[in-house]
């Protein structure tokens, strides 16, 4: 029996190369060239059952190199990299690790990994590699490259749509369609043409799912109700991928409020006559054409997509960001939880609250990247917040909040105090989790409307030169992404100069944005100046992935749109990717 | 002897531990032996591990017992971002609390015995010594040294200054 056992034991001690990790984390395993090393290391420790003095010297660096993975696979990417930077034989480990890899690309790209699929994880890092080389050079760039275009048409009502690097024109034929030109700054014109009634109103569009809602109000025969119409971009046919053609709201007359769209979600409120009324906001899954959250709020309600599950709310009374969470358990659940997940407060006497968003024009951006395994981190988005107060020397703010603020309040709600609703007072999470710019400031170009893109923004500022009272408008652009910054400060410390700025936040007086003490560091990096041809003037600034888009009009005022045109500017690619 | 619910286990030192055999079971290894085994009086030889660390070992088994059943089901998809968000108990954390050399190896043993809820607290509290520190308090817990020619560091740094810098 005893020998049975030690014939057992020895059998057993054959395999210990394939231990716990390597038994229940195949993921972990690693390529077979690791291998040799890694068989290598356990024959010592089998040895170390005999003679070996087993207690000398245990150290990290003694470990199999499958535990090390797992303890790396548990650190967050600012600690891989501070392992990384350690040693030899971590920054090994961490290198020859696909997974690893694939998280500090991630990170370093502003993504976070989309659902798992059927794309590998090695064509998963190949794509990431391409998209990172693309993005590298927003950080760093500030030459731009501009492309002009000057369009006029002035019989009819206009209506615009900015997404991403695309403006659509949409034009009433006058015969039961619009005709709606797409163009894009490199690309040719095109011209499609939609079936809608002349008082139909254009509300959003989202280039990357190829989808456009365009709203139309249907007298039926228990009353009127809105249309609202999912359109391929393409076709200008019903979107292929909805279920239906439309989705029918109950609703007195077509939405002015804005529509915003976020992958499958789209969200929308229901607009009343009586202008007291309280409004329905709706989330709808715009694919299912199913209903999946409502709320009423009072009038002048305001919202956006944080992510696939959190809405932001602010009401023009209510001094205060809130977050909804949406869940999707159907139909019965839909008219979720009466109370926010979180309440942010914001500053005494701030009133007229809204999160911004233009209610002229439309600018929206992609809330997808077409077929990419991997989506923009909405820890890194930027939330604006604009209001208004009375305080010295300030009396139109905008506050921009970082997507990472909202869900470290979340995180210490659940902590604390499970799912129930949490609100938190301005001094206990402005100070480090906002950046509050002066909007009233007459340097700023307070009209304008503008979107961020991801943790960017892009504002405009205008220059008065005494001596020929004449007006030069400026673009600067802001980004509040931790990253950005640190590769700023790094670069900086690495070259010694460069073209950007970075704002701490002792920091405050660039531009003369009055903070009230609400800041967080970011980058800030004057853009080109503005050349507007003659009788135009700037009415939205549109940030994309790419650069930025100027909407011009003429002969302002907007209400008797004569003519459009627009600027893009493209950021120059200089020779080399960073690696 | 003759108790069929109880076990004999010796170290490498020699070192003899008679354990109840529902707690030698949460090893995997051990399990499978003693399954391979049958009925037997014999003592289980643990060459790979020493007597200090066995006793740690059965302590963290001994504890753990009853939660047994919940952590020897099989590795599921999105266990990894489980233990990511997973908080060290106080009970875990205090047991970790001894001296390096020594928690070092009863993972080593652990992972050997293929004990995964050792595993997986054990690397969790070494992920946890790590989180927030600079290269150099790496190196400092670790007693590691700087192997890297400069050049190699100023490289390294550059690859990765989109990091937040410590």
């Amino acid at each position: 029996m005893s020998l049975n056992t030690t014939a057992l034991l020895s059998q057993l001690s054959l395999q210990t190369t394939q231990n716990y990790v390597e038994r229940h984390l195949p993921s972990l395993a690693r390529p077979s060239e690791q291998d040799a090393s890694s068989t290598s290391s356990s024959d010592v420790s089998l040895a170390a059952g005999t003679d070996v003095d087993w207690q000398r010297g245990t150290n990290i660096h003694t470990l199999d190199e499958d535990i090390l993975l797992l303890i790396l696979s548990l650190l967050d990417t600012d600690d891989l990299v501070a392992c990384k930077r350690s040693c030899r034989l971590l920054s090994r480990v961490v290198a020859n690790d696909a997974r690893l890899q694939y998280a500090l690309a991630l990170s370093a790209s502003g993504m976070v990994d989309g659902p798992p699929g059927e794309i590998v994880l090695g064509e998963r890092i190949e794509r990431l590699e391409a998209h990172r080389a693309r993005m590298t050079r927003l950080v760093r760039n500030t030459a731009f490259s501009c492309e002009e275009h000057v369009w006029s048409r002035s019989e009819q009502r206009v209506q615009v749509l900015v997404c991403d690097r695309t403006v659509f024109y949409a034009v009433a034929t006058g015969a039961g369609s619009y005709n709606v030109e797409i163009r894009s700054p490199g690309a040719a014109p095109r011209l499609v043409t939609v079936q809608l009634r002349e008082d139909a109103c254009f509300q959003a569009a989202d280039i990357s799912q190829d989808l456009l809602i365009v709203g139309e109000i249907d007298v039926m025969s228990d009353g009127p109700r809105l249309k609202m119409h999912l359109l391929s971009i393409k076709t200008g046919k019903p979107h292929p991928a909805a279920a239906a053609p439309w989705i029918g709201v109950e609703c007195e007359r077509a939405t002015e409020s804005p529509v915003h769209i976020f992958r499958e979600k789209v969200v929308w409120q229901r607009c009343q006559s009586d202008p007291q009324a309280e409004r329905d906001v709706e989330v709808w899954n715009w694919q299912t054409c199913e209903l999946v959250w409502r709320h009423a709020f009072r009038p002048q309600v305001s919202y956006l997509f944080l992510d696939d599950n959190h809405l932001i709310v602010t009401a023009y009374r209510q001094e205060a960001v809130m977050i909804y969470a949406l869940c999707e358990e159907g139909a019965a659940s839909a008219n979720g939880d009466a109370e926010p997940l979180l309440t942010l407060e914001l500053p005494l006497g701030a009133f007229r609250c809204a999160v911004h968003y233009d209610d002229r024009s439309r600018i929206h951006r992609s809330s997808a990247i077409g077929g990419l395994p991997f989506v923009p981190d909405p820890a890194l988005a930027v939330t604006a917040i604009r209001f208004s107060i009375y305080a010295p020397e300030l009396s139109m703010a905008l506050l921009l909040i970082p997507g990472a603020t909202f869900y470290e309040q979340l995180r210490i709600g659940r902590a604390e105090n499970g799912p129930r609703s949490r609100k938190v007072f301005w001094h206990e999470w402005a100070p480090k989790g906002a950046l509050l710019l002066n909007m009233s400031s007459p340097l700023l170009v307070g009209r304008i409307s503008f979107n961020t893109c991801g943790s960017r923004i892009a504002l405009i500022t205008q220059k008065t030169s005494l001596l020929y009272r004449k007006v030069s408008l400026e673009v600067v652009i802001l980004d509040l992404c931790s990253r950005a910054v640190q590769a700023v400060i790094n670069s900086r410390q690495l070259k010694g100069r460069n073209t950007h700025r970075t704002m701490s936040s002792d920091d405050a007086s660039l531009l003369q944005f009055s903070t009230l003490r609400a800041t967080t560091s970011h980058v800030f990096s004057v853009g080109p100046g503005l050349h507007c041809p003659d009788r135009h003037c700037p009415t939205m600034i549109s940030m994309d992935d790419d650069g930025f888009i100027v909407m011009n009009e003429w002969e302002p005022p907007y209400q008797q749109r004569s003519g459009f045109g627009y600027q893009a500017f493209t950021y120059k690619t200089r020779g080399g990717g960073i690696s | 002897m003759g108790d069929s619910n109880r076990l004999t286990l010796v170290a490498s030192d020699g070192g003899k531990f008679v354990v109840d055999k529902e707690v030698v079971q949460m090893s995997v290894l051990l399990k499978n032996m003693i399954e391979d085994l049958g009925e037997t009086d014999e003592s289980i030889p643990i060459p790979n591990v020493t007597s200090p660390v066995l006793t740690k070992v059965i302590e963290f088994c001994e504890n753990h017992r009853t939660d047994a059943a919940r952590t020897d089901g099989p590795n599921v998809d999105g266990d990894d971002a489980r233990m990511r968000t997973a908080v060290v108990s106080d009970w875990d954390r205090q047991f970790f609390d001894v001296d390096q050399d020594l928690m070092f190896e009863i993972i080593v043993a652990a992972n050997y015995l293929d004990i995964k809820s050792l595993v997986d607290v054990g690397c969790k509290v070494v992920a946890d010594m790590i989180k927030g520190k600079s290269p150099q308090e790496i190196r400092d817990l670790f007693d590691i040294v700087n192997d890297f020619s400069p050049e190699e560091e100023a490289a390294l740094r550059k690859e990765n200054e989109w990091a937040n810098d410590r």
